[in-house]
């Protein structure tokens, strides 16, 4: 056990998996960048895996058969993790930004999500797809997008939102695990996160939420970097003397309803935080699993903090502005707690 | 765990304790739990404050008789507030080691020194070595102390080849005692780590100078198949939490981080086949009381939660010899639930060896 960044707790999951199953093959743009076989006698300096870091060292040790760079071809990348998926390999594919999956809808949403269901479950297709979102990092419209709705809306589709570095590392080897196809969306503000991470390997069942605080007053439930925001939050709404439940999903689909009714049958007041865009989102969504399953319970309005329906400004000012902050998680707990 | 976190103060500053009386409550990764008074007096310093954390080992308050000026005490704390800073940055809290034994490794923790012969802490079934964590640094004030994590827990590894019975797990304990180039030792063990404890003491008499023995399994009762099963079988932050209340008398002190924790241990690959092979020892494990003790020279001592769901004792009667204590309102954790009473009631077999005129039942509760 150690203390290990979501950064490194990533790198780790993936070596771990690779040496256990030979299958296990990486795909994607820059992934070994900086190494050359020219080089592959040099010690690791820690060049290479790609401008997130997530892949570094893995082409030393694996070699390029499983460590397999690709052109800039977004619907290359996520047809050959169909294909070698289907046909018996285990390919974890890359995308830096969640925001260009959009070019390759129809490998994922209509051949990686389909296949199963289309050949009444002779084909199984066993691909995760490794992507960043998010805003916060001044990366500006195209390149900091919180798109896991549109992903969670598709069924065929397992969406894992890992919101530290330890369930980063469990979450990854379920994803890897799993015969379905996983988006697996781990947020740039995130990377450097660090806690407790064991070393040996452990996988996370998906569908199982986190409860980061117990408390009767309020619930909170929220989703990747919201979570540590919706954190700092409870930690000074404590000091008020409001006790907040703090529920991390970590998958989107399959989602936790039990744990997120459970809380909210509990304290009647629920905040739904969520970087996503508004309207048919995460937070509606929520929002609506609880009004239809728990409105007796309820006490107040559910609160939704949410990024406005806008795209994400690239001036720092207007960018810090556009994203929920724990200030504004605070404010709509209170605004639940005291409500009549 | 390195640290708590005070809950509430159970008694005002200036008031009167007893030994045992519960003082305070605090929470850590395991449980919330009290803390008793070690010494009888005047509570006379709260020093640790509601809602803060403090390290492992921390001075949370000051108990004197009345007649301490309180010059003295001041002093006292300063000392204490000085020792802490020369101590400084390099943390003196005792990390877990790790040391291959036959090929495989073995997590264990090391606090202590002293005169006294070394004492091997042996936890129980999906157990750790942090289960320790309230009696091992009293235990260790007079000798060294050895808590380890059996093979397929904690951070020891999780495979079992070649280990078949219970019987393999205590040679393996031998063969890491032996690395140590520990010859003699006092075990105290817990739960299944007592059968372990039993087996080990069986094969190895003149190795072993006394066994406490904290709700064990290995004496005609096995753990109650709802727990071990129900352990093995849960998954989910639901289930975990109802098999953890068995362990406890007083329910409520199941903390979200000890559920967390457990799971935890069960994601790591390998914990989950471990745990069913150990569930497998138990069950083969038949012998009786007698049986089991027949062969064993050392001082026996059994400290028993009178509560005790997951090895509950029953009418279970011990042979001739052996000390029993039961203690009233605690479950199947006695060194979490009571840790002040178990350390002074292991404290008497290891300084004094056990009353050898016979069993004491029922040893007052605090």
């Amino acid at each position: 056990m150690s203390h290990k960044s979501y950064q490194r707790a990533l790198n780790e999951a993936l070596r771990q998996e690779m040496q256990r199953d030979p299958n296990v093959v990486l795909i994607g743009i820059d992934i070994a960048a900086g190494y050359s076989s020219a080089a592959a006698d040099a010690p690791d300096d820690g060049v290479g895996g790609g401008i997130l870091g997530a892949t570094a060292g893995l082409i030393q040790e694996f070699g390029a058969a499983r460590v397999i760079e690709t052109p800039i071809s977004e619907s290359a990348i996520m047809g050959m993790c169909a294909g070698a998926a289907c046909t018996g390999l285990r390919p974890v594919g890359e995308l830096m930004f969640a925001d260009f999956l959009g070019v390759c809808f129809d490998q994922i949403f209509n051949q990686a999500a389909k296949l199963r269901y289309m050949f009444g479950g002779k084909a199984q297709v066993p691909m995760v797809i490794r992507t960043t979102v998010g805003a916060g990092v001044n990366a500006a419209a195209q390149h900091s997008q919180m798109l896991h709705s549109i992903f969670t809306h598709i069924p065929g589709l397992k969406v894992v939102l890992p919101s530290g570095a330890y369930d980063a590392k469990g979450l990854l080897i379920s994803a890897i695990r799993d015969d379905d196809p996983v988006i697996f969306m781990e947020h740039k503000g995130l990377y450097e996160q660090a806690e407790e991470v064991p070393d040996e390997p452990y996988s996370i069942p998906f569908g199982e939420a986190n409860l980061l605080t117990e408390g009767d007053d309020v619930t909170v439930i929220a989703f990747s970097k919201m979570v540590q925001v919706s954190l700092a939050a409870s930690r000074s709404l404590a000091q008020e003397g409001l006790a907040v439940e703090l529920i991390d999903p970590r998958t989107t689909s399959p989602l936790d309803e039990d744990t997120i009714l459970e809380s909210a049958k509990k304290t009647g007041r629920v905040v739904i935080v969520d970087e996503g865009h508004p309207r048919c989102s995460m937070a509606t969504d929520v929002a609506a699993l609880i009004a239809s399953k728990a409105f007796h319970a309820l006490r107040a309005p559910i609160e939704l903090v949410t990024a406005p329906h806008t795209p994400v400004p690239f001036a720092p000012t207007l960018e810090q502005a556009y994203l929920p902050n724990a200030n504004t998680v605070a404010a709509a707990v209170r605004r639940v707690a005291h409500d009549r | 765990m390195e640290e708590g976190t005070l809950v509430a103060w159970h008694v005002a500053e200036g008031a009167e304790v007893a030994a045992g009386e519960q003082i305070l409550e605090i929470e850590t990764a395991k449980i919330a739990n009290a803390v008793e008074a070690t010494h009888a007096g005047i509570l006379r310093r709260r020093l640790a404050m509601a809602g803060q954390s403090y390290p492992c080992g921390a001075l949370l308050g000051v108990i004197a008789d009345a007649n301490v000026p309180d010059e003295q005490i001041a002093a006292f704390v300063a000392e204490r507030a000085q020792a802490k800073r020369q101590v400084g940055a390099q943390s003196n809290t005792p990390v877990p080691q790790m040391l291959a034994v036959r090929g495989r490794q073995i997590r264990f923790l090391h606090q202590g020194a002293g005169g006294g012969l070394p004492v091997l802490l042996i936890h129980g079934f999906a157990g750790d070595l942090n289960n320790w964590l309230f009696v091992q640094p009293s235990l260790s004030e007079k000798r060294s102390t050895y808590a380890v994590d059996l093979p397929g827990h904690g951070g020891s590894s999780k495979d079992l080849n070649d280990i078949n019975s219970l019987n393999d797990v205590a040679e393996l304990l031998v063969a890491f005692l032996d690395q140590l180039g520990i010859e003699k030792v006092h075990l105290v063990a817990h739960s299944l780590g007592g059968a372990v404890a039993l087996a080990l003491a069986r094969k190895y008499d003149k190795r072993v100078a006394s066994l406490v023995l904290l709700s064990p399994a290995g004496l005609g009762i096995s753990p109650v198949p709802e727990f071990i099963e129900g352990l093995i079988a849960a998954r989910s932050r639901r289930d975990m939490t109802s098999v953890l209340k068995m362990l406890l008398a007083h329910e409520g002190q199941v903390s979200r981080d000890m559920v967390n924790d457990m799971l935890k241990f069960k994601r790591l690959d390998g914990a989950e086949p471990a745990l069913r092979k150990f569930a497998g020892f138990l069950r083969e494990e038949n012998r009786s009381a007698a049986q089991a003790l027949q062969d064993i020279s050392a001082p026996v001592h059994v400290i028993w939660g009178a509560h005790d769901r997951v090895v509950p004792r029953g009418t279970n009667e011990l042979p001739n010899g052996i000390r029993l204590s039961v203690l009233e309102g605690v479950g199947h954790m006695p060194h979490i639930e009571r840790n002040s009473q178990v350390v002074e009631l292991i404290e008497t077999t290891l300084v004094q060896g056990p009353d050898a005129a016979g069993r004491q039942e029922g040893a007052p509760a605090a």
